[in-house]
């Protein structure tokens, strides 16, 4: 398996939000938080690098370790009643769709599949390095079959670990484009043991590193 | 090949009460009676039993989970030395209102992994979050790895449980849930032109899939034989079905290529079946893309109509259920077809399930965000 593209973390440039505007339409946009446009970005940089008409067969896999809690600004309320009947209220009026679909750990994966057109297999693995390991062996294994005729693979994660909200904190993000011939390096998908501690996209940050440096 | 199966469900804790609610269209849905809701809620639920009354602080997901992987393992034949290489999960996460003293988050996709797999004493972990077709894409992960020689034994578990006091209101506020004004067991009705949204429920199912060779070589008792996977994304919205169906007939087709069928092999399709409007009458245009003239012949049915949509549980426990309808060759029924809508015109099963020759089935999990899958299973003629 060859890496026929990639995007470190240190390639995304700081004004991101920027360039995820100029391809996502408003409504895509309005559901982009502060953690799903980075990886919005780097899955655009990189499906940019192939060919378009390969484009809507493509495997998707987006590996983050962020989860989403329960949003701080709802406060703590006693447990009575119609202290509970209070707190429903100001939840809903919190946490409208808009808010709770954008907060989703896929959602960065889905806004990539509707700004892309990307319509062939694709999943969210929720994990740090172990995860992104068994992403890229997915990944090849539909490679090697001839199911997809190219993989991207994206990880993200919270510049602060532990954050729940999906607006509270900037993410890193890494992508590559995986292929079954071509030119590009060598990929050598880690064992998950050396990878298990790492966050995904520090993994996948050190599978291009790796690939960089055995192409030299 | 699939060697054990688990469940614990609202129609009950195991494999055989679930299967004989569902074959028998018995709806375990009632009100919801585990924390107070304002006036006007959608109120029918499907609540595992046991837990009508509380919401404990611990984690109900972790429960449920525990005991359909036991249940899978025992009916597997796996011994504590039988080596699991990897346990893929499907789940949510499982969260409570900050009521004070209270935790959030009770549960993430990535521990509850964890506590899984450190039970099943496997290798490796793998969790998934695929909404409501989470289930079916960790069994399509689970596949995917065995078909690769990348795994021999794989445990395939969905489990959620959001019939809590924070996850509950926020699919309230999508309006994607019934408001309907019937008996809570009725407000499930797939395809059925009343339709208004899906009836939330809880639970986990587990499956165990080996490769061929790893069950004929510890004697395993193989249920039922999966041959093929789809997935695909429909790429328009993330809520919306697509007014094409595309994405989903993509899943479906693939599918049925994967497992070197033609579509006229399916005999049976447990439907995803939500009882939303959108997506029944979605998933039924891209039957009759993928079946063609094929699809007049179909048996369709969604068992959704009995137990609720259990979220990331339901592509697994759908799965179950289909392995289940091959063993015995009846076609669950859909419960609650009264009144037949005209962009719905595929054969339900209506309202009584229905025995007949079975050789392939199909199970079919879509999910927010514009995941598909679908699985194409066979029976074992002994």
């Amino acid at each position: 398996m060859n890496l026929a593209a990639a995007v470190d973390v240190t390639d995304l440039g700081v004004d991101v939000a920027t360039e995820a505007r100029r391809y996502a339409g408003r409504k895509v946009f309005r559901l982009l938080e502060r953690m799903s446009i980075p990886p919005f970005v780097v899955a655009h940089r990189l499906v940019r690098a192939v060919e378009g008409n390969i484009v809507p067969d493509l495997a998707l896999v987006v590996v983050s370790g962020w989860e989403p809690g329960v949003p701080d600004d709802l406060g703590r309320h006693a447990d009575d009643t119609e202290s509970r009947m209070h707190l429903i209220a100001k939840m809903q009026e919190l946490i409208t769709p808009t808010r709770w679909l954008s907060g989703l750990p896929n959602n960065a994966l889905c806004q990539i599949a509707i700004t892309t057109g990307s319509l062939g297999p694709n999943m969210h693995l929720v994990g740090g390095g172990a995860a992104v390991a068994e992403a890229l062996g997915l990944a090849s294994d539909m490679l090697h079959r001839g199911s997809v005729p190219a993989a991207l693979v994206v990880a993200f994660d919270s510049e602060e670990p532990r954050v729940r909200g999906p607006n509270e904190v900037d993410s890193s993000a890494a992508g590559i484009v995986i292929v079954s011939d071509g030119a590009g390096a060598a990929l050598n998908i880690p064992a998950v043991g050396a990878v298990r501690d790492l966050r995904a996209v520090d993994a996948l940050s050190l599978v291009i590193g790796d690939a960089c440096r055995s192409e030299q | 090949m699939v060697t054990g199966l688990g469940a614990v469900t609202p129609c009950g804790i195991g494999v055989a009460p679930t299967w004989d609610a569902i074959v028998n269209g018995r709806s375990p849905i009632d009100r919801l009676k585990r924390f107070a809701v304002p006036s006007g809620s959608t109120l029918p639920a499907g609540v595992v039993p046991g837990f009508e009354r509380e919401l404990p602080p611990s984690s109900l997901a972790l429960r449920f989970a525990e005991v359909a992987l036991d249940e899978a393992f025992a009916d597997a034949g796996l011994a504590n030395d039988d080596c699991i290489d990897l346990v893929v999960v499907g789940h949510h996460g499982e969260r409570r209102a900050p009521i004070h003293g209270m935790p959030t988050v009770v549960s993430t996709a990535s521990d509850l992994c964890e506590n899984v797999r450190h039970r099943a004493r496997a290798t490796r972990g793998l969790a998934i979050f695929g909404a409501c077709a989470a289930g079916g894409l960790a069994i399509g992960a689970g596949v995917e790895a065995i078909k690769s020689s990348r795994a021999d034994v794989v445990v395939c578990l969905g489990v959620d449980a959001m019939l809590n006091d924070f996850d509950y209101f926020q699919f309230a506020h999508l309006y994607a849930m019934s408001t309907r004004d019937c008996e809570p067991s009725e407000a499930s009705c797939p395809f059925d032109v009343r339709r208004d949204g899906f009836v939330l429920s809880e639970g986990a199912a587990c499956v165990v899939l080996e490769a061929a060779d790893a069950a004929a070589r510890r004697n395993a008792r193989p249920r039922a034989a999966l041959h093929g996977v789809g997935i695909s994304q429909s790429a328009y919205d993330m809520i919306a079905s697509p007014p094409d169906a595309l994405g989903p007939a993509r899943a479906m087709a693939v599918a049925v290529a994967d497992a070197r069928l033609n579509p006229d092999d399916i005999g049976y399709v447990n439907a995803h079946g939500t009882s939303t409007r959108d997506n029944d009458w979605c998933e039924t245009l891209a039957i009759r893309r993928v079946f063609g003239n094929a699809a007049d012949r179909l048996l369709v049915s969604s068992t959704k109509s009995v137990t609720g949509h259990l979220m990331a549980a339901a592509g697994t426990l759908e799965l179950v259920i289909t392995v289940r309808a091959l063993e015995q060759c009846v076609a669950p029924p859909t419960i609650n077809y009264v009144e037949p809508d005209p962009h719905c015109d595929l054969y339900y099963v209506p309202n009584e399930a229905r025995q007949h020759p079975l050789r392939y089935a199909m199970s079919n999990s879509f999910g927010f965000g514009g995941h598909n899958t679908s699985l194409v299973v066979g029976r074992l003629t002994k």
